[in-house]
């Protein structure tokens, strides 16, 4: 049976009638910023996923029970509770959220103290080496995760390559801390041995 | 290593995360990840090709400036959408017309439900690369999928899942995923932190546009 125009519309006037009925997240938070959360909750839980899966590492969360993730970026925080991933004969690794890192243009200009916002970018999802705190250097990220919750522009390609250059440089293949995922080596150095 | 994940399918910008492990493919399918982003390949045949030639590039643009102009008049009531009685499919041939006119009525609902801001994503990201006003509707629909299956229960109850196996050091399960609002940001948010908790309405409104657009699939 064909579908009537009319019935289109009814049915989509039925489906916005669950949306609107929908409980909202309270406050001032918009849907789209929770929706965004939300993408970076399936991102952070896929990678551990692979992590564990393909990868054999063994994942804690250690300083609570709870998953936090971080209305805004800042350094790493060690009063939130975070994963530490183990493996034998592997160094443990710990997994940050909203974190932002000292940029390589930091580190190249011999400045001291906290790095100012010029010389900070920040990362959805890190990986970096166990026990790093604050500003995590661009030498202690192993993996590092941007998530957009939205179609892809042009502009994120820009940002992406800005931010990979304050990350390494390009160079031949380097191998990195995982066996095959996501990748077992990266044309990037450093990289983390 | 640097990733970026977008969630527009089947561009070459999107970053694959991997193949699902054996685990995951006997595991009920999330359905985001179906035929959507999260850096999932589209399946080749998830581009819906128009059955009766096509229609130009412009056209279609023409079409969709048109449902733009229509979508910023005030005020957005669909009443006078629905004068239109004909029956999809007549003589054999969809109406790219009445396609058309679908668009612009979900557009202008999607906009009265106060999200504007989607409305005017799902144009840029999903609607260039169209080539009849059908697959328009179509990619629209699957963006709105996509988003409202963000705030229901089986994308949060899905992240849950794959931290099973995780363990606190208590030895206990993980418990949950919120967002802790941080202090500098408290008096814009009003709330401490928030719940990722889900709502079973957007699992339902889900799975009536996934229904929806099956039916529009089978026009023509």
């Amino acid at each position: 049976m064909s579908l009537t125009l009319d019935e289109a519309i009814a049915k989509v006037n039925e489906i916005f009638a669950k949306y609107d009925s929908a409980p909202s997240t309270g406050g001032l938070v918009g849907e789209e910023w929770k929706a965004g959360k939300v993408y970076e909750a399936w991102v952070l839980t896929l990678l551990l996923d692979r992590l564990e899966q393909v990868e054999g590492f063994d994942v804690k969360l250690v300083g609570g029970t709870m998953v936090y993730l971080k209305s805004s970026p800042g350094p790493i925080n060690p009063k939130y509770p975070h994963f530490r991933l183990t493996r034998a004969g592997s160094p443990p690794y710990d997994v940050w959220t909203d974190v932002e890192f000292a940029t390589m243009s930091y580190h190249i200009s011999g400045s001291s103290g906290l790095p100012g916002q010029a010389h900070r970018h920040e990362l959805d999802v890190l990986v970096v080496k166990g026990g790093v705190a604050g500003y995590p250097g661009h030498t202690d990220i192993v993996l590092g995760v941007e998530c957009k919750n939205t179609g892809f522009k042009k502009g994120m390609a820009r940002a992406a390559l800005g931010v990979r250059r304050e990350l390494s440089l390009l160079r031949p293949g380097k191998p990195t801390p995982f066996i095959s995922w996501p990748r077992s080596s990266v044309p990037a150095d450093p990289r983390l041995s | 290593m640097f990733y970026v994940l977008s969630r527009v399918p089947g561009r070459s910008h999107a970053v694959d995360l991997g193949r699902p492990t054996s685990q995951e493919t006997r595991s009920p399918a999330p359905e985001l990840g179906h035929e959507t982003g999260f850096g999932l390949a589209r399946p080749r045949s998830w581009r819906t090709r128009v059955g009766r030639g096509g229609m130009t590039q412009r056209l279609v643009e023409r079409q969709l400036a048109a449902g733009a102009a229509a979508a910023d008049d005030e005020p957005h009531c669909l009443c006078d959408l629905r004068c239109t009685e004909l029956e999809w499919g007549q003589d054999g041939a969809v109406n790219e017309d009445e396609y058309a006119t679908l668009l612009r009525a979900i557009r202008q609902r999607t906009r009265q439900s106060g999200r504007s801001d989607l409305d005017g994503l799902l144009l840029e990201s999903r609607l260039l690369d169209v080539d009849s006003a059908k697959e328009a509707v179509i990619q629209y629909l699957y963006g709105l999928r996509d988003d409202m299956a963000l705030g229901g229960e089986t994308v949060t109850r899905e992240s849950m899942r794959r931290l099973r196996r995780v363990q606190t050091e208590s030895g206990g399960p993980v418990e949950g995923i919120v967002v802790a609002i941080e202090e500098q940001d408290r008096a814009a948010y009003g709330v401490d932190e928030v719940d990722l908790v889900g709502s079973p309405q957007l699992d339902q409104a889900v799975r009536e546009i996934d229904a929806l657009i099956e039916q529009l699939r089978d026009e023509g």
